[in-house]
């Protein structure tokens, strides 16, 4: 193939723009690290005297930890339950008519669609009357709901993909349809459930908008906290709240990783060559 | 048949949980905003009659639209330079493109507010450079707001067009190249037109949830740089205006389902295209 020299030109001006982009992109990951290594005194972008202080600070405060196993709380009860219901929800949409099942996957993908704070004020309104302002069974509630979707398309992305045969084998050997299930289907759509909850948890654990109208005083969540000490106070101790809100899902999706790759593993082991 | 019932049977509990904690008070707000059980468009008439609110709106659409077009501008070469790598250069490059989703929202703004403020790395950089003599405001105007929610949108663009990049042949490129045409005749003829989809639909994805965006506004936008999302929390949370909030909240929820709906019809082509 010929080379013209305009040619690599604008492959080395391509190049350049591209990791220009992707500097933009990672940039606020790269500023915050080391920022949250600053001392007491001093609140520098790269810190003179690094040390461990505003960690000590975040770890040793009661307000903060409560918060913070508070979001946590939530969140794993919001991965439970957006798991069990995206995935009866995903089950039933595949087994519905063809004609209906984009009109179901509409619906559930709504709540992703919908803007936050529609939501919110609508969902503020309607717990007014329920009593559940301010209490984390409203927060847990409408963080499944925001998460539903996610769980929803990753098991059925997983069910589509699955072959019907082992299904119909266990039908026809008499399991009944929830034997089946449990013995044939979910051993299946354990990676494809592991990452939806993955992602169900860090949307839970992440959202701030629900968790602002509906938390209360009393029943803060971490991103609330976060919320009101970045606007109302500057604290040097925020950086290290970033680093170990960042790296907490990091910690959970490693293994998830781990997972998945070993799953890939046994599967191109066990099909024919 | 028994199929049929059991996806009933199965959908009945996910399909209850979102009429009680989604569609219903949805409908509700819809119908608070007309004064239900009465029926009046005082609400929205003030929408269009004081000039505030108007502005909010404009606002709203014209910081979408820039946020939109910044980021295809961005992102389409991004997309285009990775799709030529090959193997562990371009897992790298998409893992870092999508690492900034794993980063808290709230710490995405903060850091932002921390690069633009008057002290802050920007400024600082711009004035060691002899560019400007003093700090330039960069926050607590709509410059602020735009950059930090194009670093927060470009994947929503960059990944529907490094798919629909992906998926052309490589033998087409060849086929064009052999035909005689340069790069940039390949690329306005053959690539460019089987990536429209996927601009079309990221772009579309990227404005819907722009319009939306509360977090940003209200963070480095400050109080006077109200979106519409900020002015419905507003009218919630201060003034305890319900019926004009939720005016607010259908106007905003009518126009992303319309468009969504559009996305939708754009999608299914983008699969045709994949599957030729």
């Amino acid at each position: 193939m010929r080379r013209d020299p305009r040619s690599s030109v604008i492959d080395v001006a391509l190049a350049l723009y591209g990791c220009a982009v992707i500097a933009f992109m990672v940039l606020p990951i790269i500023v915050v690290i080391p920022m949250s290594f600053n001392d007491a005194a001093a609140f520098e972008i790269i810190p003179s005297n690094p040390s461990l202080t505003q960690y000590a600070r975040l770890f040793g405060s009661e307000q903060w930890m409560t918060v913070l196993w508070r979001s946590v709380r939530i969140a794993a009860t919001v991965m439970v339950f957006a798991g069990a219901i995206g995935t009866i929800a995903a089950l039933g949409i595949t087994l519905a008519s063809r004609r209906v099942q984009p009109l179901l996957e509409a619906i559930f993908l709504a709540p992703q669609i919908v803007p936050s704070i529609v939501i919110a004020a609508a969902a503020y309104y309607i717990f007014v009357f329920l009593g559940l302002v301010g209490s984390t069974l409203g927060i847990v509630i409408m963080h499944t709901l925001l998460a539903l979707p996610f769980v929803v398309v990753m098991v059925r992305g997983r069910l589509q993909s699955m072959s019907p045969d082992l299904a119909h084998a266990s039908a026809s050997l008499g399991a009944g349809p929830f034997r089946t299930f449990m013995h044939v289907t979910l051993p299946q759509l354990r990676v494809a459930l592991v990452g939806a909850s993955v992602l169900a948890f860090h949307v839970s654990f992440d959202e701030v908008v629900l968790a602002l109208f509906l938390s209360g005083a009393r029943n803060k969540t971490l991103p609330v906290q976060l919320w009101e000490t970045i606007l109302f106070e500057v604290s040097p101790i925020l950086p290290a709240i970033s680093v170990v809100v960042l790296a907490l899902p990091i910690l959970i999706v490693a293994p998830v990783i781990w997972m998945q790759r070993r799953a890939a593993a046994t599967a191109s082991i066990m099909e024919p060559k | 048949m028994r199929t049929r019932l059991n996806a009933v049977a199965l959908l009945i509990l996910p399909l209850a949980f979102l009429a009680a904690f989604f569609i219903l008070p949805l409908i509700f707000a819809v119908g608070l905003s007309f004064d239900f059980p009465r029926f009046t468009l005082h609400h929205y008439q003030r929408l269009v009659d004081v000039p505030v609110y108007r502005m909010v709106y404009v606002k709203t659409l014209r910081v979408g639209l820039v946020t939109t077009v910044m980021c295809l501008i961005l992102a389409y070469p991004c997309a285009y330079f990775v799709s030529r790598l090959k193997g562990a250069a371009r897992t790298v490059a998409i893992a870092l493109i999508a690492l900034p989703f794993m980063l808290s929202v709230l710490i995405r703004n903060y850091v932002w507010m921390l690069l633009l403020q008057d002290t802050g790395l920007v400024n600082r950089l711009l004035q060691g450079a002899g560019l400007t003599d003093g700090p330039i405001r960069l926050m607590y105007n709509e410059l602020g707001v735009t950059i930090a929610m194009v670093n927060m949108l470009i994947p929503y663009i960059f990944f529907p067009v490094l798919g629909a990049l992906m998926a052309i042949p490589p033998d087409l490129k060849a086929a064009s190249a052999n035909l005689g045409a340069n790069r940039l005749r390949t690329f306005v003829h053959v690539t460019l037109p089987l990536t429209v989809n996927g601009v079309l639909a990221g772009c579309l994805l990227t404005f819907i949830v722009a319009v939306g965006f509360y977090i940003t506004p209200a963070m480095l936008g400050g109080s006077r740089e109200m979106m519409i999302s900020n002015l419905i929390a507003f009218n919630v949370r201060e003034v305890l205006n319900w019926p004009f909030a939720f005016s607010l909240a259908t106007t905003l929820l009518g126009s992303t389902v319309v468009l969504y709906f559009i996305y939708r019809a754009f999608v299914p082509n983008a699969t045709v295209l994949k599957a030729v």
